[in-house]
């Protein structure tokens, strides 16, 4: 009889333990929301570069920007003179080029409202701040974006964006 | 004299050079608390960048961003107000000239709302040539346009903005 009871409790108390990790697993697992939220921080700092950033760095981030986009992205926005429907590589080409032409590019990313359509499909309203500095050449603007992403291989992916306009004239 | 002189030497050292000892400590973690929250939840301090307010603010003027005016009330046509536009840091300053269910139109540069214009100094500030067709603003949204609009239709931001964007209007001019 004392065996038995011997045994039960600590069977009790690992089925304990498993319950309580099952149910923390469960309320802080993170949410596909928070997944979303997540990418856009992946990709400003796919985008940023610091002043003293190498070869190998630049390359890791377009290897990272690659992950994030999915193999065709639909793109309209004011003034980018690359509007529709471009292919992943493209866009990393053309980001290459565009991060070559500024010493520091810092990018923000506000307000990221997601709007989940289903269990593979999103929109996120965001708001991204941009600031890009040279030696000789400083700018920075703000716009309002809407994006489009698709769950592929369990992993959100950028599949457009479309220029969100704040103020409605 | 000379005692209350003493005294009130004492009475500044202490203040200026206090002795950090427990209530010291408290003191100063609450006043850390109530800055924080005075100058980043009631009263935030900005600073103006562009001319798209001209006359009435120009480039680089200090604005203290007073947050209660539009905690129990919406923005009226006429005020100033600023508005959220990237995070908590950067805002937009805008003068209301329309409210929800009003309709507002620029036509050879005037600003009509509800099909006449404004009887207030507000209305043509600066010289204007903008033409854009009537619009109904929407329930929820306020229409705000900047004072200077002696400046390209397309180079100025303005039109209609939810009114939950707003944060609050300037203290003082």
């Amino acid at each position: 009889m004392r065996r038995k009871k011997h045994l039960w409790r600590p069977l009790l108390k690992l089925l304990l333990v498993a319950g309580v990790a099952a149910g923390l697993f469960y309320w802080l697992r993170p949410s596909e929301e928070k997944r979303i939220r997540k990418q856009f921080q992946r990709l400003s700092e796919a985008i940023e570069k610091s002043g003293d950033e190498g070869n190998a760095s630049a390359a890791v981030k377009m290897f990272a920007l690659g992950n994030l986009l999915h193999e065709q992205i639909d793109i309209s926005i004011r003034d980018f003179p690359y509007n529709g429907e471009q292919s992943a590589e493209t866009l990393i080409s053309l980001a290459t080029r565009g991060r070559s032409f500024f010493r520091t590019i810092s990018v923000d990313i506000y307000d990221i409202e997601v709007i989940l359509i289903d269990h593979e499909l999103a929109d996120a309203r965001c708001v991204a701040r941009v600031a890009v500095e040279s030696d000789n050449y400083r700018d920075h603007g703000v716009r309002h974006f809407m994006a489009s992403l698709a769950k592929i291989d369990k992993s959100w992916q950028f599949t457009g964006f479309r220029e969100d306009e704040l103020l409605r004239k | 004299m000379a005692l209350r002189m003493r005294q009130l030497g004492e009475a500044l050292r202490a203040f200026l050079l206090p002795q950090p000892n427990r209530r010291f400590w408290i003191r100063l973690g609450l006043e850390i608390v109530v800055a924080w929250v005075f100058f980043g939840k009631v009263c935030t301090l900005s600073w103006t960048q562009g001319e798209s307010m001209l006359p009435t603010y120009g480039d680089r003027e200090f604005l203290l961003c007073w947050q209660p005016r539009y905690w129990f009330r919406d923005p009226r046509p006429g005020e100033v107000v600023m508005l959220r536009l990237a995070g908590p840091r950067v805002m937009l300053l805008k003068r209301v000239v329309a409210v929800a269910g009003d309709s507002v139109e620029f036509r050879g540069g005037g600003l009509l709302v509800n099909g006449k214009e404004p009887d207030a100094f507000w209305a043509s500030l600066t010289l204007c040539d903008w033409d854009l067709p009537e619009r109904l603003v929407r329930p929820g949204h306020i229409y705000v346009v900047g004072d200077n609009r002696s400046m390209g239709i397309d180079e100025h931001e303005f039109g209609e903005i939810a009114v939950s964007r707003v944060v609050g209007g300037p203290l003082f001019h």
